[in-house]
């Protein structure tokens, strides 16, 4: 007989943040969880931050919903177009 | 904030914006998953019912603390 135990004991798997450049270059991507209000939010962001820094591109990309992560194709795409993540508007 | 984590753990600085209503949430999500220093910036609450006006205002002031999260 096995008896298996359903509490969850497991210690989360400990990460680090990724090295940041001097500058932000390249394209920037602002990520829409899709909670509503947030699309006001990021336009805006977009708005100052392109003024803040020239030769910089935004792309933007909308999640299907907020309730669970981006799909693993959404998240792959941004990796692959994108250097930077800016991800709004949870509430 | 698991989409902010994978990205961190893809080689791509990334932030997370939320309302001070998800603060706690956030910080407990960040430590469940392994990255507690997730960069996240934190905007006043309300969200759902605030103007345009009073939403574009958030996001002037943070503006700043968007740059210095995603570089040195």
């Amino acid at each position: 007989m096995q008896i298996l135990d359903p509490t969850d004991e497991r210690v989360p798997v400990r990460r680090s943040l990724t090295d940041r450049p001097d500058a932000i270059a390249g394209t920037v991507a602002l990520l829409d969880i899709a909670k509503a209000r947030g699309d006001v939010l990021i336009d805006q962001l977009e708005k100052r931050l392109t003024a803040r820094l020239p030769g910089v591109a935004f792309k933007h990309y909308r999640k299907p919903t907020f309730t669970k992560p981006a799909p693993a194709d959404l998240r792959r795409q941004i990796a692959e177009e994108c250097g930077f993540v800016i991800e709004a508007l949870a509430d | 904030m698991h989409d902010t984590i994978w990205f961190e753990s893809n080689r791509r600085p990334a932030v997370f914006i939320a309302s001070s209503e998800f603060e706690q949430a956030a910080t407990a999500q960040a430590e469940a998953l392994g990255l507690p220093e997730v960069r996240r910036i934190i905007v006043p609450h309300p969200i759902q019912d605030a103007t345009d006006d009073e939403m574009r205002a958030k996001a002037d002031a943070i503006v700043d603390a968007v740059v210095a999260a995603l570089a040195r």
